[in-house]
């Protein structure tokens, strides 16, 4: 027989060391971000902006998903694509990312709000069916 | 206490050290304490502290940046002031052209000739030093110009590299201080 209580402990590690990374990267991007903008060139001239906010959103929405079990996973993904703000910071992140060459420092700031916005919204309307 | 919650808050600790660590190596690459950058580019790939080849219309990148016009130049973004510059520069030229590259220094351009070329291959390697007083330093960037006084449209050179090492003091040999507000003072002038 095979130990689900075992299982279940996987699970909530992994879920523990997703949502860790994700909080862990959020807070050293808004820092870092807060800093880009007064001095330009601090965090992206190491690294690329496109992975970081990649990496950020993936971890979010892993987070997200494999949170709350409550409710089903197909349910939480209906209600990420019911979030017009949702799509809205989406590919207004994605324009920030692929199509400006030159970022500067309101850029970054719009990125780091587009992330914030973001996030907020999947909390909320995961929380708001959850309560 | 639960061995999970001991692993828990290892992995934690490890994510919060992994933080603190990168952040320290932004701030020791933005400060430059080793006293030295290393800029490189092949001016195919976007990379955040050299510009691509300007202006456009007098490159054509698909040709492996072939150029048909001059003056042409790339911007370099310095992340603080530094006390001496040395490029050197990888190009492909059938046609011996004198070649004259150097840094704004406001309504001029502190060019230098390239001389002592090495030959490798269909290659040329050229090297310059620059010293980095009084040079026009916008939003902490730096345009770098390359002419070419007797060129022929129809004889083109091509651009294959573009490497440049900026110095300045060490951290240790500067001092904590001394160090900090020069990056301060450069910061608030530029940004």
């Amino acid at each position: 027989m095979p130990d689900l209580n075992f299982k279940d402990k996987i699970y909530k590690i992994f879920l523990a060391i997703i949502r860790d990374a994700f909080y862990c990267l959020f807070v050293f991007l808004l820092i870092t971000g807060m800093i880009e903008a007064f001095k330009p060139g601090f965090l992206l001239n190491c690294f690329n902006l496109s992975w970081l906010l990649g990496l950020l959103l993936t971890l979010g929405a892993i987070t997200v998903l494999f949170s709350y079990p409550e409710i089903r996973v197909s349910r939480k993904i209906k209600l990420l694509c019911h979030s017009a703000v949702f799509l809205t910071s989406v590919i207004m992140g994605i324009i920030i990312i692929y199509f400006l060459r030159e970022i500067g420092p309101w850029n970054i700031l719009a990125g780091i709000c587009s992330v914030f916005i973001c996030y907020f919204f999947i909390i909320l309307s995961i929380k708001e069916k959850y309560d | 206490m639960k061995i999970e919650k001991i692993l828990l808050i290892i992995i934690k600790i490890i994510f919060i050290l992994t933080a603190v660590v990168l952040f320290i190596f932004l701030l020791s690459q933005d400060l430059v304490w080793s006293g030295k950058i290393e800029i490189k580019t092949d001016f195919f790939k976007f990379s955040p502290r050299i510009s691509i080849l300007k202006p456009q219309p007098r490159i054509i990148l698909e040709e492996g940046n072939k150029v048909i016009g001059e003056p042409i130049w790339f911007d370099v973004s310095l992340p603080r002031d530094f006390q001496k510059a040395s490029l050197e520069i990888t190009y492909q030229d059938d046609n011996n052209y004198l070649i004259k590259i150097g840094p704004n220094t406001g309504a001029d351009w502190d060019y230098k000739e390239l001389t002592d070329i090495i030959t490798d291959g269909n290659n040329k390697i050229g090297k310059l030093d620059f010293d980095m007083t009084g040079k026009n330093i916008n939003n902490g960037k730096l345009r770098f110009s390359l002419t070419i006084p007797n060129f022929d449209i129809n004889k083109p050179i091509y651009i294959k590299k573009v490497k440049m090492i900026f110095e300045r003091p060490e951290l240790l040999s500067e001092g904590l201080w001394l160090n900090l507000v020069n990056y301060f003072n450069y910061a608030r002038s530029q940004f």
